[in-house]
């Protein structure tokens, strides 16, 4: 069958009452996370994780990544009205959102571009989807013990080195998550280790309640600076009418969007770089190109141009996902893990073993952009009061959602007891510059990574020469080494430069 | 003398967990066999190591950086208010536990008014008791009354 054929098979899985009302609860509450400044959807999908349980596993997933989509748009209303970006790919919208909605004073254009442009940047997106992720699949089924591990150890490393100022602390980060995963059982053996004499231990360290804390808790204790700060909202009265661009506004926004939609695609399917890179990117790209009116004075085309990046990246990031089994971020990694959780594995055989949940998630996405669009127009009128919600009374319900999804992902007091002191610890690396993002991708990845690690060393009797031999690992260990050394000969150029500046 | 402050700290408490890691991966775990190849203690040996290695490079470079972490005691209130709940839960529940939290926070902490703190806790009670307790079906810890009752 064609990738057409198996989208179109996807769709009938998606089209039942329980997968479409999934989607529209996922759109919802993306948007309502991704509007929220300082929540973001790292926090967004891990806090609403347990909900999901009640789902079956297509469903479950269905909900998240409507939820993870939508979060992108809604990332958008807070930059635009209030100039802080609702999530970190927001933050080029702003540039041009914020002066179009506050100079020109017309902030519901500046949302219905954003929207437009976000729904043909995610369109592209998935469009490119449907095609990269089986062709991606099919080489991945070319993948043995050696190439996954190479190709682990690039995914590892890459999110450590783009992530963050120093890639030491990356590294730092991405080890302490792999021996995190490691406590409980041994993957192959199974024979208990680093349980240090505790019985709850032996279980190794739950992923949901250990999630929630890394971002959700972790945020909470970060929101308590946050409180009371002073945002000035745009003041404005917004209808849907009201927002409508003009018929040269919206000609305007779909060079941009198109440009970028199929940039941020290639960009999300990158590993470590994601929506973020894809705006920054998106918005770089257009400075090359003419504009109606200069970027950063709230042009359409500056909008259009991150927001579709932003979304076509989210997209593109299910690439590697569901193909290799890669996440390319935080979010991505998360989502793994919710899959894991509900015993699928990602990987080049998930498109072969399970496609009507492969074919029914990228049918999903592409329902769930529609939705999302919907809603995010129907609540233009809305923004202003969905903003104003102060943050600190949003603090003691995200602690109480916190505190109740630990239990109900455990039935155990342990649960919140991991989500408490895994949310502080991260607190205190984050404030100390380390990125939870790494931790949480090498905690998801580090079963996986480990296993096939192992398998190349049982195969090859415990020689190296089996990750240089091969052309495919060979390829993945000279990208694994150049990524490590750069670092190192950027310090160096670094010193050279000052010494003779000296 | 340079100070010794938490960004000192936390690479240093890397290399100790690091150390931990490794020590136990050799000498409980095993690291190889000659029959059956790599050992459970063999993976997080090496990682262990590494951690070992760059957290002391990263312990040396916090010497050098700039210390801009500001800790806020308002903070440390956030993280009390968790364990708060942790620690009241064993005693009470875990539901009288979230309603006297959201009270206490809202009236002690934010001075917030009682209409905000009853709009808060029914947004706090319908997630908990609505969408967990009954659309989920969690059962709730009860505290030491689950044993009188």
């Amino acid at each position: 069958m064609s990738n057409f054929e198996m989208l179109l098979r996807g769709f009938s899985v998606v089209f039942t009452p329980a997968n479409i009302g999934a989607s529209i609860l996922g759109a919802i509450l993306g948007l309502i996370v991704g509007a929220m400044p300082g929540i973001g959807s790292l926090a967004g999908v891990a806090l609403l994780l347990p909900l999901t349980y009640k789902f079956n596993p297509t469903t479950a997933i269905i909900m998240l990544g409507a939820l993870y989509y939508s979060n992108m748009y809604g990332g958008s209303f807070s930059a635009i009205l209030l100039n802080i970006p609702g999530d970190s790919p927001a933050v080029m919208t702003a540039v041009d959102g914020y002066p179009m909605a506050k100079k020109k004073k017309r902030p519901g254009q500046a949302l219905f571009t954003a929207n437009m442009a976000s729904c043909i940047g995610g369109t592209i997106g998935m469009i490119i989807l449907t095609f990269a992720g089986p062709a991606l699949a099919n080489i991945g089924l070319k993948f043995g013990p050696s190439e996954m591990t190479a190709l682990l150890l690039v995914a590892m490393t890459s999110i450590s080195w783009l992530v963050g100022e120093n890639p030491i602390k990356g590294i730092v980060a991405t080890a302490f998550g792999i021996l995190l995963a490691s406590m409980g059982m041994d993957t192959l053996s199974g024979s208990p280790r680093y349980d240090f004499g505790s019985m709850h231990l032996l279980g190794g360290i739950p992923f949901t309640p250990f999630v929630i804390g890394s971002v959700g808790f972790a945020q909470v204790i970060n929101l308590m600076n946050e409180r009371y700060v002073q945002t000035e909202m745009i003041d404005a009265k917004l209808s849907i009418r009201g927002s409508l661009p003009t018929k040269r506004e919206f000609l305007r926004l779909i060079p941009p969007s198109i440009r970028s939609g199929i940039l941020g695609t290639f960009v999300g399917v990158l590993p470590g770089a994601g929506a973020t890179t894809g705006a920054f990117m998106g918005y770089a790209i257009q400075k090359n190109f003419k504009s109606d009116e200069p970027l950063g004075t709230g042009a359409v085309e500056g909008i259009a141009a991150c927001e579709a990046a932003n979304n076509a990246a989210a997209a593109g990031s299910f690439a590697p996902l569901l193909a290799l089994g890669i996440p390319g971020s935080g979010t991505g990694a998360v989502l793994l893990g919710g899959l894991m959780l509900w015993g699928l594995n990602p990987g080049p055989l998930l498109f072969q073993n399970e496609p009507d949940f492969a074919w029914g998630l990228i049918s999903s996405l592409f329902l769930s952009n529609a939705i999302t669009l919907l809603i995010a127009i129907a609540v233009i009128p809305f923004l202003t009061k969905i903003l104003a919600v102060p943050t600190k009374y949003m603090i003691p319900i995200i602690t109480v959602v916190c505190v109740v999804g630990s239990y109900s992902t455990t039935y155990s007091m342990f649960g919140v007891l991991v989500m408490l002191l895994s949310g502080i610890v991260s607190y205190f690396i984050q404030k100390n510059n380390y990125s939870t993002a790494p931790m949480l991708l090498s905690f998801v990845l580090a079963p996986l990574l480990e296993s096939n690690m192992r398998k190349a060393f049982i195969i090859s009797g415990g020689s190296l020469k089996i990750f240089f031999t091969r052309p495919i690992s060979l390829m993945f260990m000279l990208i694994f080494f150049t990524m490590l050394l750069i670092p190192l000969v950027r310090s160096i150029i670094g010193k050279k430069k000052e010494e003779k500046t000296a | 003398m340079t100070k010794f402050k938490v960004k000192n700290l936390i690479p240093l408490l890397f290399v100790v967990m690091g150390l931990v890691f490794a020590i136990l991966g050799f000498t409980q775990l095993g690291f190889w066999s000659d029959v059956d190849g790599p050992k459970p203690g063999f993976f997080p040996s090496i990682i262990a190591i590494v951690m070992v290695f760059t957290g002391l490079i990263a312990f040396i470079q916090s010497f050098k950086e700039e210390d801009k972490a500001q800790y806020n005691a308002q903070e440390f209130l956030a993280m009390a208010g968790g364990l708060g709940i942790f620690a009241a839960t064993f005693i009470i529940g875990l539901v009288p536990t979230i309603i006297l939290y959201i009270i206490l926070w809202l009236k002690l902490v934010e001075k917030a008014s009682w209409k905000v703190i009853l709009i808060v806790l029914a947004i706090a009670c319908f997630i908990t008791i609505g969408v967990f307790g009954i659309w989920l079906g969690i059962q709730f810890p009860k505290g030491i009354f689950e044993f009188i009752l």
